[in-house]
């Protein structure tokens, strides 16, 4: 679900920057390989690195007023904070 | 009391020297953050101690630079005590080079440092069991966390002993190591831990390279994208000073307007970039991640001679050469840290990014990011291409890559605040000094004999060098451009714009490339110079200014032809 929401995104990115469409592709990667070999932390990392991404975009989008889907790699936030959740941290 | 500390890179020496000392001393989370010995105060009981962190080695074999200093220290300086920091996660290959001491008679104490995370990992150390064995003190820690610290002092006081067992070679080391530690460490069943998840992502053979393209595009948004309203704003307040001081008239406010804070602005400007870029590369760093992507691409780097430790100083060239070259400290094999320097002017850093954009947004403006782009590969090409010559001729030898791969952490804001400005700060005391020199002569020459830039030393030089630009169809102010850039890449625009050159009419679109590939390679800044002459000496210098002239000129040449023929 995650990876093809992630592949969707980098999909609509390409027009407007390709290097975040990949980010965006290696996201959904993460995800659908974390699907396949079905491993949390597959998951975790992803979720993380969308966050992550997520949050440098809407900075980006601060200072430059130049939106990027990637800002709504936040929505994955609650992911990662309960999966580290699960993994006891 | 003179205390030296020793021990393998990457156990926490530095942790325990800020521990014992209250010192700032920067840590990190990467081998070879010490590549000098450095030295702090601290007081035991009201007992002055000197503490020298030497950088971590594997051995006393002196093949390496690092290793000749620690041995040259201990033989020469006599200290009265040695604090052999050890990692409790790797003890047996940490112990190697615990049983090379016993040769110095130098009274040692071993201090077992990372207990917790050897705890997590399912690795408990019997720490008397331990001392019993090699007969000096075992002290175990937990020094970013202080865990330990007030029995290590004791210990300290107490003075240690000389270690009663010794290894000659390293046959007999590795085989005592493994003896010593199969009485000592137990392994209760190994956890999997939060390291062993991250290390299943970021090092996963599909996943890993993709991963890590994607974390260098995210610290490049940052560096550059969310630097900027800092940088616009900086960039303001220079020019309206500079404006405003020369404005005043005569010789002194033209020399401090137009030349000191012009030339000296004109680097600042770009310090939040400085910053922000080693803001995300410390972060990297401290939290475990950058040695797995050394790990990463060894195997790709190797084919050019140089190693996985040659990705960070290219890297950090990205957004400035002279740091660069001095994060090139933690490279151990001395012939790919010159190769790595050698290349590092190559990849092309911020300040010539101004002159692609003036450029390639004039006369190719459909295709202006990528011919940017095409630059930037260029760079990354050539260096490559050069590092594989040189390795294979001046600079011929074996690359490997030894390293430990330290535990994940999440970095403190205070370690992350400490590691970045203490390296932005290096930056502005060496490129700040040169720039300031750079910024007078130029004002100099572009100012006298005659007062106006036609009559001037600058116009008269750009004449005479003129004719052997002229393959390239480029006129006097435009070699004039050239020449200032040797004092900072950034002035080039800066030099175009003050002799008002007409970008599109003075290029035809052959000459317009092969004067953006011109500036990517030829000679490096005056501050990268310093930092190559600093880290690699003058020989090394003058053969880098020489290389990378001729191939630029022969590259350019090549592209006149192609241009010509097209």
């Amino acid at each position: 679900m995650l990876a093809v929401f992630f592949a969707i995104l980098a999909i609509l990115e390409i027009k407007n920057s390709v290097i975040d469409a990949f980010v965006l592709l290696t996201i959904a990667a993460t995800f659908l390989k974390g699907a396949i070999v079905k491993k949390k932390s597959y998951e975790l990392v992803g979720s993380m690195l969308a966050t992550v991404f997520g949050v440098l975009m809407i900075l980006a989008y601060m200072a430059t007023k130049e939106f990027s889907f990637g800002i709504l790699g936040v929505v994955t936030l609650p992911i990662f904070l309960i999966d580290l959740k699960n993994f006891k941290l | 009391m003179k205390v030296a500390m020793v021990g393998n890179p990457n156990v926490g020496k530095t942790a325990i020297l800020n521990a014992l000392t209250g010192g700032n001393f920067t840590v990190g989370n990467f081998p070879g953050v010490t590549v000098e010995k450095k030295e702090g105060i601290g007081v035991i009981n009201g007992k002055k101690i000197v503490f020298v962190d030497l950088p971590g080695i594997y051995s006393f074999e002196a093949t390496s630079l690092d290793e000749k200093i620690a041995r040259d220290y201990i033989f020469k300086e006599k200290p009265d005590l040695i604090l052999n920091v050890v990692s409790a996660v790797n003890l047996e290959r940490n112990l190697y080079l615990t049983l090379q001491l016993a040769e110095f008679g130098i009274p040692v104490i071993l201090v077992v440092n990372m207990v917790d995370e050897a705890k997590k990992r399912g690795i408990f150390v019997d720490c008397q069991k331990l001392s019993e064995l090699l007969g000096v003190p075992v002290v175990e820690t937990v020094a970013i966390k202080g865990t330990g610290v007030e029995n290590l002092k004791k210990a300290i006081l107490g003075g240690g002993k000389v270690p009663k067992v010794y290894a000659h070679d390293i046959k007999q080391r590795i085989k005592l190591a493994e003896e010593i530690v199969n009485e000592v460490v137990k392994f209760v069943d190994k956890k999997y831990t939060f390291d062993d998840v991250l290390d299943e992502v970021f090092m996963d053979k599909h996943l890993g390279i993709p991963i890590f393209l994607s974390l260098m595009w995210m610290v490049f948004v940052f560096t550059y994208t969310i630097a900027e309203p800092f940088t616009s704003a900086l960039d303001r307040v220079f020019s309206d000073l500079a404006a405003f001081i020369a404005s005043n008239g005569g010789v002194v406010s033209s020399l401090l307007g137009k030349g000191i804070i012009a030339g000296v602005g004109s680097v600042l400007v770009f310090v939040p970039n400085i910053l922000f870029l080693f803001i995300a590369l410390a972060v990297l760093e401290l939290s475990g991640y950058m040695p797995r992507a050394v790990y990463l691409l060894d195997s790709i780097m190797s084919k050019f001679g140089l190693n996985g430790r040659s990705v960070i100083p290219m890297m950090i060239g990205f957004g400035c050469n002279v740091p660069a070259i001095l994060a090139t400290r933690s490279i151990e094999d001395e012939k790919v840290r010159i190769a790595t320097i050698l290349i590092n002017p190559f990849m092309s850093c911020s300040a010539r990014l101004p002159i692609y954009v003036l450029i390639a947004g004039t006369l190719f403006p459909a295709i202006g990011s990528v011919v940017i782009m095409g630059l930037y590969l260029t760079g990354v090409v050539l260096a490559l291409f050069s590092a594989f010559i040189f390795r294979n001729t001046l600079l011929k030898g074996e690359t490997e890559l030894i390293m430990e791969l330290p535990p994940y952490m999440l970095p403190s804001f205070r370690d992350v605040w400490r590691l970045s400005w203490s390296r932005t700060k290096h930056f502005l005391e060496k490129a700040g000094t040169v720039i300031l020199a750079a910024s007078v002569i130029i004002w100099f020459i572009t100012n006298y004999p005659g007062g106006t830039m036609e009559s001037s030393y600058a116009a008269m030089m750009g004449k005479l060098l003129q004719p052997i630009f002229a393959p390239f169809g480029w006129n006097w102010q435009i070699v004039l451009a050239l020449i200032s850039g040797f004092a900072a890449k950034e002035i080039v625009v800066a030099t175009l714009g003050v002799l008002k050159v007409n970008v599109a009419t003075a290029f035809t679109p052959a000459s317009a490339i092969a004067f953006m590939l011109f500036t990517l390679l030829y000679v490096p800044c005056v501050a990268t110079m310093a930092a190559i002459k600093a880290e690699a000496g003058t020989k090394w210098t003058l053969f880098v200014i020489a290389y990378s002239f001729t191939l630029a000129y022969l590259l350019a040449l090549l592209v006149m032809g192609v241009g010509i023929w097209l």
